[in-house]
């Protein structure tokens, strides 16, 4: 049952986010506010809420990695957990 | 000069050596954090999903960290794994010494205390030898009060209002 491992990577859904980028300009033009789902380098579709778009990807490529992001929200960098800072 | 309230603060893996055997509460608190069971699974919202795509999901119980130094909640990788969970986006996390990578983001719930918190994007990562499986950030301890006794070894969480709503 249990699925592929994905780790921290710097190539972790690298097709995708650059896919994203290749057409930030038009989906915020376009899409700004909804949710869109791309797998690959295809936009699978755009909807109004994240779980309609996380259902959209299960059916689509059941547990394969997609990328799911809100048109026109910033994303957020990581830096730390602060139960690692330490000895 | 000192301080009239100055207090020397010795590293908890030094103080550990003094104690053979069960620690005494304040310090079990100290060395370990706020824990306590959980219980992580794929969120019912997708159940239907995943039985038209003929996929298996399980649930896993463990420890999670309470954890008011980190922005997210998130969980093991080996337990995303486990889960069979879907990577629904990566979260950009900037590493030490300049660069960045992205950790595989996924929905899931998680339920503890008898509350359950349906998380759509968190991301996962190695806690391997930790000795938890999930830790919960200001995502959502926002939403509660938590309180830490140091001394007495105590803490607690509570959810004033109805999560989820």
């Amino acid at each position: 049952m249990a699925g592929a491992a994905h780790e921290l990577s710097e190539t972790f859904l690298e097709k995708e986010y650059s896919f994203y980028e290749l057409h930030r300009e038009e989906y915020e033009r376009d899409l700004f506010g909804r949710f869109v789902l791309i797998y690959g380098e295809e936009l699978i579709g755009d909807f109004a809420t994240i779980e309609e778009a996380i259902k959209a990807g299960i059916e689509h490529c059941g547990v394969e990695p997609v990328l799911i992001r809100k048109v026109g929200e910033k994303e957020v960098v990581l830096r730390s957990f602060s139960y690692n800072i330490g000895p | 000069m000192r301080s009239p309230n100055f207090i020397k603060v010795l590293p908890f893996y030094r103080l550990r050596d003094e104690f053979e055997g069960s620690l005494p509460p304040a310090f079990e608190l100290g060395l370990n954090g706020p824990r306590c069971e959980v219980e992580v699974g794929l969120d019912e919202e997708y159940l239907n999903s995943y039985k038209l795509m003929d996929l298996e999901a399980g649930v896993k119980r463990g420890l999670c960290l309470f954890d008011t130094g980190a922005d997210n909640t998130a969980i093991d990788v080996e337990v995303a794994r486990e889960l069979n969970l879907k990577p629904v986006g990566g979260l950009p996390v900037k590493a030490a010494f300049g660069g960045s990578s992205r950790a595989p983001m996924y929905a899931f719930t998680l339920k503890l205390k008898g509350y359950e918190f349906s998380v759509s994007q968190a991301p996962a990562f190695s806690f391997r030898g930790e000795g938890f499986i999930a830790i919960i950030g200001r995502d959502v301890l926002y939403q509660g009060d938590m309180s830490y006794q140091g001394r007495a070894g105590n803490w607690g969480f509570d959810m004033p209002v109805t999560p989820g709503k």
